[in-house]
Formats: C-alpha cells, structure tokens, sequence
C-alpha cells in the first residue's frame, strides 16, 4: 500500500507540510503541444480571440501554450499564425497588414491566412522558397463576435458544432473574455459544482445574484453522463415551488447555466441558459474565458444585466474578473477569487474532496478516460439546420411538500424534468420547445 | 443463510470500461466486467463517501474518484491508501444473458 501523506491529520499539525505532495496532476492540466491533456483539447474548435480585438495591427496571443499572432487582412479574412516568422522569426506582432496576410517587418516575407508563404522579396525570382516550407497557421471560424480556432491535427478537424443555444429567440448573445491566472480545470471545475453557490454566492457574505438568493439552501444535485459530457441539475424547494436549473457541461470546458437576473416567483418550463461559455487553456498557469451572455428582457425582469459592462476583460455580473480591489475581494470574495487562489495549478493529491465535489470528482475521471483513450474521443457536431440540443436553463414547478422525504422528492422531480427533456430530443426547433413546454406543464401543480 | 439470487442486469449492458450502478434494496452495487467476467462489489467506497461507479477501471483494479483509494475487482481486497478496509463483494452467475447476484455477502471485509 502506498506510503504517501496526503493530508494533515494532527492538530498544530502545520510541520507535516513538508511531506506532502506537490505535484499537480500533468495529465489532466498540462496543455502544450505534445501533453496529454494538451492532445486532447486539440480535437475541439476553441474560441481565442474575440472580433473586436481584430483591427489595425496584428495581436499576440497565447493559447494552449502556443505563442501566435491573430489578424485580419484587408480582404477580411482572418488568419491564425505562429508568432515567429517562418524565416529568421521575428515577432509577427510586428508585422504589417495587407490585402491578402501578414507581412514580416524584418525581410518582408508575406504569409496567406493559411501560413503559405506568398513572396519572399529578398530573394531571386525564381526562388522555390515558397513552395517548400510555410509558416505554421490554423483553420479559424469567426462567429457571433468570438474568433473560434482548431489546433489539432489537419486530418482530424471536425466541423464546427452549431449549439441550439446559439440561436434562442430573443436572445442577444454578446461576446465577452477574461483572464485569470490559472490552470483552466480549476476555473472549468466551478462550473461543475453547483454546491458551492450556496456559500460562496450565497451564505458566506450574503447572495451575491439579484434572483438567486434561494440559493442559500443547499440542493440536491442528480448528474447524468451523455455522449459528449455531463447534464446535471440541482433541486431546492422555494415555498410552493421546486426551483430546478439545468447545467450542460460538454468535456473539455464547455458550460452553459440557468437564467440571470430573473424571478422564479412562478412556473417556468425549459428556461434557457444566460452564459455559454469555454475555459481556454493559455498555458498551464493562465486561462482565458470566452463566452457569450445571453440578454433576453422578457426573461431579464429584474432589469439589472448591463451589456455595456460585457465584453474584454469585463461582464455584468459579480466577482469574474481580477478588477476589483483587495480590500473588496476580501469582503465578498467572487468565483474568480476562488479558482484563482487554489494556486497556479491545483493539486489534486492536498484536496480532499467530500460529497459536495462529486460533479468535479465525475469530471476528473471522465477527463482521463478521453485522455487516455484519445482516438476514442468523439466530438459533439451540430449545423444550423439540426443544432446540437442543449439542455441549461431552469424549470420551476408548483409540486407540495412531501414532509417525510422531501430530499428524495427534490431527487425525484429533477430526474422527471430531465427525462422530458431527453424524450423531446426527438423533435426540433420550435417542435421541440412546444413539446417540453407543454409536457413540463402537466408536471406542474 | 437465505441465498437469494435477484436478476439485476443484461450482460450486454455492461461496458468493460464503466462499472454499473444498481441498487438492491438498501445494498448498492456496482457490477464491472473484467477480461470478460462479471463482478458485483459493493458500490460505496470504505474510506468516504463516495461511489466506485463514479470512478476509474483500471485493469483488475477500481479506483475511487474521490481520494483514489483502489480496490481489487475480484474479491474485494484494498489496494492503496487512504482505504484501508476490503470492500465487501457478491457472488454472481450469468445465465441466459442474465446477470444475477446474490445478496448475502460471498466475503468482505
């Protein structure tokens, strides 16, 4: 049996520190080129820049550890490159825009979105420079405000996966992105783990969202292992009402959650999410949150969402991002407090996780078995035509108390919402949402 | 001693990468295929609270998702730190594609 101290076990224990483990777990968060888990995030499209950083100049970016420069040419073509140039590799966020690519400031050599080289103009006519070699780049696909980019091998690339939430009636998705100084897991996981609103966002320093103050009570949580990732839901009782939000967390790092800003005094059927989000990998310190939030009035009754503050480096609500002062992080400390203080990279080995942390325990395992399994790995596809059902939102439901078992009637309804849900995959579009809305009704008082 | 054997499973639905989750009665289980053999174990780890079938096969191995204490598949016996007591098994027979245990503990801790 292994020998190894994980943890403290004594009071005034503090000096038993040195025998612990300080190693993170380099399968789950390493990400450069060739690492495992830097593999594996390599099969997925990922968001890596947003439009509205694409102007003037080309910009230096940093993803899954990759040093590169994200530009669009005067054509409007966007163009995904190595940082350094193919010939003697000066920074090409010194380079110059053209019609067509990118030019290099130090011998003017001119690379196509694509990385072919298209002159090299200090060399003779008839050089075969440009047909032999080419700068590294990677296929992009520019959508609703985020720039999305495939990193993996050519053979491979999947086609870009159309979510149903991308396209919601009435909502407005408005890009935003935001740094943290990170591991991604550790910002991904807290999308996973619906037990700790109930302090961090609620009981420690009072409800810090408008409309969740219910989350004070700690939930039942039910999750559901699907194709591509995890659905998993949590239960509470608000007076006459079962308050259920629905949570997609999609392996690597995407999440989509319930409503924001809304008021759950009455019977809601397939409400859908306010954030859709993916936790990119900078390197293995830093992360990069992309994301759309979703702004929608008829839902947003309480008014409070501001789509000014979306956007770089900012979104409209509590505790996401680094822009705030100590003395405020330390009187009501947010999310980003959280992921962000567990360390550079977390280790694993000095948690230790208690029933609160079975979605992130769950997550971990399913992580390593992709990982380890890599040409297993399916990818989730979706077009405009037939999108990709998702299932985040919340659904509220006027159901009496059951007073002897009512943590088992939290379970009960929340696995009977979710079987609606699954039954109305075989529909679509508005099909879809008619036939869970009405099947959702009958459930409700 | 009462051997009740009580029809749980179809053998094709058990993955030999994904232990399945069943419940008879107040006993949970998880029943896991490996080199083609049906096992059932007891399904909650005996360190915390946490369920083996949430965790990771590994050979003749399982580990718990919570704080990787690893469990012998076939009889039950603890393998690692931090658990550091057997994980009680039950007996199962395979008839017809049928997948039955039997709910007096075969041995255990």
């Amino acid at each position: 049996m292994s020998d190894e101290t994980r943890w403290i076990t004594q009071a005034y224990g503090g000096y038993d520190m040195k025998d612990l483990p300080n190693e993170p777990d380099r399968e789950l968060t390493s990400v450069a080129p060739g690492s495992p888990c830097g593999e594996y995030m390599r099969r997925f499209w990922h968001p890596v820049a947003m439009s509205e950083q694409l102007g003037g100049k080309p910009v230096a970016i940093r993803i899954l550890g990759e040093d590169l420069v994200v530009f669009r040419d005067l054509s409007g073509q966007v163009g995904l490159v190595h940082r350094h140039c193919a010939h003697r590799r000066m920074s090409l966020e010194y380079g110059h825009i053209e019609q067509h690519g990118i030019r290099c400031a130090y011998h003017g050599w001119l690379y196509d979105v694509d990385g072919t080289i298209l002159e090299t103009p200090g060399e003779p006519e008839d050089s075969p420079i440009c047909k032999k070699i080419c700068l590294g780049a990677y296929p992009v696909h520019e959508y609703k405000g985020l720039v999305f980019a495939y990193m993996g091998p050519p053979a491979l690339k999947p086609d870009f996966c159309h979510y149903d939430s991308f396209d919601i009636p009435d909502h407005e998705l408005v890009p935003y992105s935001i740094h943290s100084p990170c591991n991604w897991l550790q910002e991904s996981e807290n999308s996973i783990d619906p037990f700790h609103s109930c302090f961090l966002h609620g009981r420690v320093n009072g409800p810090q969202f408008p409309g969740l103050e219910h989350f004070v009570e700690l939930p039942v949580a039910e999750y559901l292992q699907i194709d591509y990732g995890f659905v998993y839901s949590h239960a509470r009782r608000v007076g006459e009402h079962i308050m259920v939000r629905f949570h997609d967390h999609l392996t690597p790092n995407f999440a989509q959650n319930g409503g924001m800003f809304q008021k759950f005094s009455k019977p809601t059927f397939f409400g859908r999410p306010s954030l859709t989000k993916w936790v990119v990998p900078v390197d293995d310190t830093n992360s990069r949150k992309f994301g759309w939030r979703h702004f929608n009035d008829k839902d947003e009754v309480l008014r409070q969402g501001d789509k000014e503050s979306v956007g770089w480096e900012k979104v409209d609500f509590y505790g996401q991002t680094a822009h705030r002062t100590y003395a405020e992080m330390q009187e009501n400390p947010g999310d980003w407090e959280a992921w962000s203080s567990q360390g550079p990279i977390n280790i694993h080995k000095r948690e230790y996780l208690a029933t609160t942390d079975k979605g992130v325990s769950m997550l971990r395992a399913r992580l390593k078995k992709h990982i380890r399994n890599i040409d297993k790995v399916s990818v989730p596809s979706g077009t405009l035509e037939k999108p990709l059902h998702t299932y985040g939102g919340d659904t509220v439901l006027k159901i009496p108390k059951r007073l002897n078992d009512e943590r088992e009637l939290l379970s009960e309804i929340q696995v009977k919402i979710r079987d609606v849900y699954l039954k109305g995959d075989v529909y679509e579009g508005e099909d879809r949402v008619d036939f869970l809305k009405r099947t959702l009704a009958e459930l409700s008082q | 001693m009462n051997q009740v054997w009580h029809k749980v499973a179809r053998e094709d639905e058990i993955d030999p990468d994904e232990p399945l989750r069943i419940r008879v009665g107040d006993a949970q289980i998880a029943l896991c295929k490996v080199d083609g053999t049906v096992y059932a174990i007891d399904n909650i780890c005996t360190h915390e609270f946490a369920e083996l079938s949430d965790g990771f096969i590994e050979g003749d191995c399982i580990e718990c998702p919570l704080h990787q204490a690893q469990f012998h598949i076939p009889t039950g016996k603890v393998m690692s730190a931090p658990a550091d007591e057997d994980l009680a098994v039950y007996a199962v027979k395979v008839e017809d594609g049928d997948v039955y245990v039997q709910l007096e503990q075969a041995s255990g801790a």
